[in-house]
């Protein structure tokens, strides 16, 4: 269903639409280096005033929220322009709240420089949210060690927000991707992007700058996962979308036994089941959007979020794959990038099996 | 941890509903008749007594124009006031009259059929059936065979409809009936009369439900006069009507509060049997609990679309669909979680509530039976809405 939108909003979303379009495609995709940012989109990214979306300055007279950002996402998700700006405004946030004057978010804003969150720490896989990395005292003088494991888009970026502890309490780091003991091992996955662990080995406190401890750091460092679910699930949506309408294009124009095959009841009411599951993922996406911008979201709503995104879209997938056929057996049809991608963004954060267990811990289903 | 409300998962967006919303709780909280608060089941006579408090209050029907003795409100506020009652653990009033067939009067009925028909479906006098399936017609409703020959001043109709809630004490059907055999397509030759069930050829029969309540009868229709002033709308449009008239069920029939009140029935179950510490409950537990909120959010979407005059075509189907499995999973995980004591006949007490699992799990089933069911739904969607070839 359509969203009740106003007209800022009505204008982004065109906008994000026309911008996603115009930049993105497939076979954009297709050609990209895993891990490596495409800068002309992402000037135009910069243009458009996407990446200082919740900098209070920059948005002076059109307040932008989670909300806004997932209206983008989901054009960028039907349209596969692919490129880190849910990392990217998740991080501004952040960096907006404990400083909105800081130069670095201008330099952000226009595309200048790169900064990606780095939050999950150490995860073992399945469940990606681990032990932080920590800071050790030598004669006086901070160290940092530890991981962080499966973060997105690290390629392009210059800098990271680290989430850290010292002693258990959590702090916010900006490190240079080029900072001495951080090494960045960087693998390819089969969407046609990269994953990123980093590793912090003795790493000087003095070569980073601490934006946040103690409450505000921790605060902060849960919204940055909370946003970067919600920001995932919206790109999921709109991927989930962009397979659908290949997959009834080929109900209406693909014959067998004669027939067209969107003719068979058995495949009209799959697909039916698809259509539902999307638009009961677009209102839970952007009620739950909508209700993170206005501070009344229960914290169990985010993994039930991303638990209906990877659910819903992987079902649309599969159901997709089966109705091209042998076609959806093939690297060079574009239904089989869609179920790549989709399975890549599911298993990001946290997969709908994980996101299922948190919901059920915040929900008092599973202590 | 924040208690999580699966009923009220979202905050209202108004303050005016907000408002409007701590008014309905605090009335209902203290005029639910006792016997029909929180209780196992209830006799079909207390429910008019809970009608008739409604009536006076003024909220009986919200969603009537206020010169027929509605409130004008708002869809988000009709929602409120259902949520307000089931929040009290009381059942909602038969909608056959007042959200059936009421509707239609007042767009299609004469001022004869207004005056006479309106007041009464209010104060709950006159008790509604609807007269639609037949044993030839169920997911096909539109070869249905009861039929309808002119006479002099109206119509003589023969026939027989079955599964009717309430048909055996109900003053008045609204019925679908065929008045041209000849028409093509078979749609174009049903009108809708409103019987007077008291009426001389009139005979009835009950029907028990799966529950082993009464609820659901058949009528045999033989040579019963019916006056010409009762038919509804134009001769041979019937079935434009009744679409309407099931468009407007299916708004009101899956609502997320019903499955929402099932799932907390089956968490007090599961407390009960230990079946809550059992990973496998906790995980289909968990997926209700999330496909609930992703309908919960669907609905408000669609409320507000709705009173913006843009909801989509699809919206009606979608809700149903949605929304009657919804509910029946959640009546048949209320079953799963009880085990052992699923079977048993008597009300037992799970975390000191009253309950029967049997019931609620039975009254599941109507969900996916009653207004449609979803495989016409998808039928519906797939060619109107995804517009798959024939």
């Amino acid at each position: 269903m359509e969203l009740l939108l106003n007209e800022d909003q009505r204008l982004l979303a065109d906008t994000a639409a026309r911008l996603s379009r115009d930049l993105g495609g497939i076979k954009r995709a297709r050609a990209a280096v895993p891990g490596e940012i495409d800068h002309l989109a992402w000037s135009a990214i910069a243009q458009a005033g996407w990446l200082d979306l919740f900098v209070p300055e920059a948005a002076a007279d059109n307040p932008f929220g989670v909300f806004e950002l997932a209206l983008i996402l989901r054009e960028m998700g039907r349209h596969w322009l692919v490129a880190p700006l849910a990392c990217v405004n998740a991080a501004t946030r952040a960096l907006a709240i404990t400083n909105p004057q800081a130069l670095l978010l201008r330099e952000i804003g226009c595309g200048r420089r790169i900064v990606v969150p780095a939050v999950q720490g150490r995860g073992t896989g399945f469940h990606p949210e681990g032990p932080l990395p920590s800071i050790r005292r030598d004669r006086g003088k901070g160290l940092l060690d530890g991981e962080h494991r499966f973060i997105p888009t690290v390629g392009g970026a210059d800098t990271l927000l680290v989430a850290a502890s010292e002693s258990g309490t959590p702090c916010l780091l900006l490190v240079s991707s080029k900072t001495p003991g951080l090494t960045i091992e960087t693998k390819p996955t089969f969407d046609n992007a990269a994953t990123s662990n980093l590793v912090f080995t003795g790493v000087a406190l003095t070569d980073c700058e601490v934006v946040a401890s103690g409450p505000l750091a921790a605060r902060l460092i849960e919204e940055t996962r909370q946003i970067l679910a919600i920001a995932v699930s919206a790109e999921l949506l709109g991927l989930g979308e962009s397979a659908f309408a290949l997959t009834l294009d080929q109900l209406k124009t693909r014959k067998q036994f004669g027939r067209l095959i969107g003719s068979f009841q058995i495949l009209q009411h799959r697909a039916v089941d698809c259509f539902v599951a999307l638009e009961l993922l677009n209102s839970l996406l952007f009620r739950v959007a909508a209700a993170f911008d206005d501070g009344t979201a229960h914290p169990a709503m985010i993994p039930a979020l991303k638990a209906k995104a990877g659910q819903s879209v992987l079902m649309v997938m599969r159901q997709s794959l089966q109705m091209h056929g042998a076609m959806g057996y093939t690297q060079e049809h574009d239904i089989g990038m869609h179920y790549k991608w989709a399975l890549a963004l599911s298993a990001l954060y946290g997969n709908e099996a994980d996101q299922l267990s948190r919901f059920a811990a915040t929900t008092g289903i599973a202590s | 941890m924040i208690a999580w409300d699966n009923t009220s998962p979202f905050v209202d967006a108004t303050a005016e509903d907000r408002a409007f919303r701590q008014e309905v709780r605090e009335w209902v909280t203290a005029n639910v008749p006792e016997n029909l608060r929180n209780v196992v089941r209830f006799e079909r006579s207390a429910l008019r007594e809970w009608h008739f408090r409604l009536y006076q209050r003024g909220w009986i029907a919200p969603h009537w124009p206020k010169q027929y003795g509605g409130m004008d409100a708002s869809l988000t506020q009709q929602i409120i006031l259902f949520e307000e009652i089931e929040r009290a653990g009381a059942p909602t009033p038969w909608p056959h009259g007042l959200d059936f067939i009421g509707p239609l009067i007042i767009e299609a009925g004469t001022p004869a059929q207004k005056a006479r028909f309106l007041p009464r479906i209010l104060s709950g006098e006159d008790l509604w059936c609807q007269g639609y399936s037949e044993p030839g017609a169920g997911s096909d409703l539109a070869s249905l065979a009861t039929r309808a020959e002119a006479s002099e001043d109206g119509f003589i109709v023969n026939g027989h409809k079955i599964w009717t809630t309430n048909g055996d004490i109900a003053d008045w059907m609204f019925a679908l009936v065929r008045t041209d055999p000849a028409a093509t397509p078979k749609h174009a030759g049903i009108s809708m009369l409103l019987i007077d069930m008291h009426s001389p050829g009139v005979t009835r029969r009950l029907i028990e439900t799966l529950k082993g309540e009464d609820e659901f009868a058949e009528e045999f229709f033989d040579n019963v006069f019916v006056p010409r002033e009762n038919l509804l709308g134009d001769l041979n449009q019937g079935w434009r009507l009744a679409t309407r008239l099931l468009g407007a069920e299916r708004f009101n029939t899956a609502h997320p509060r019903s499955a929402a009140v099932y799932l907390n029935r089956a968490r007090r179950i599961a407390r009960t049997t230990g079946a809550l510490d059992d990973p496998v409950v906790r995980t289909r537990l968990a997926e209700l609990e999330t496909d609930l909120l992703a309908f919960s959010a669907f609905y408000s979407h669609a409320a507000a679309l709705h009173a913006a005059n843009r909801a989509p075509a699809s919206m009606a189907q979608t809700i149903k669909l949605a929304g009657s499995e919804l509910w029946q999973r959640a009546s048949e995980l209320m079953m799963l979680v009880a085990g052992s004591r699923g079977p048993l006949v008597e009300d037992q007490s799970f975390d000191g509530a009253p309950m029967n699992v049997a019931l609620d799990l039975f009254d599941g089933r109507r969900g996916t039976i009653g207004g449609g069911t979803p495989e016409i739904q998808r039928n519906i969607l797939a060619r109107r809405i995804l517009e798959l070839p024939a």
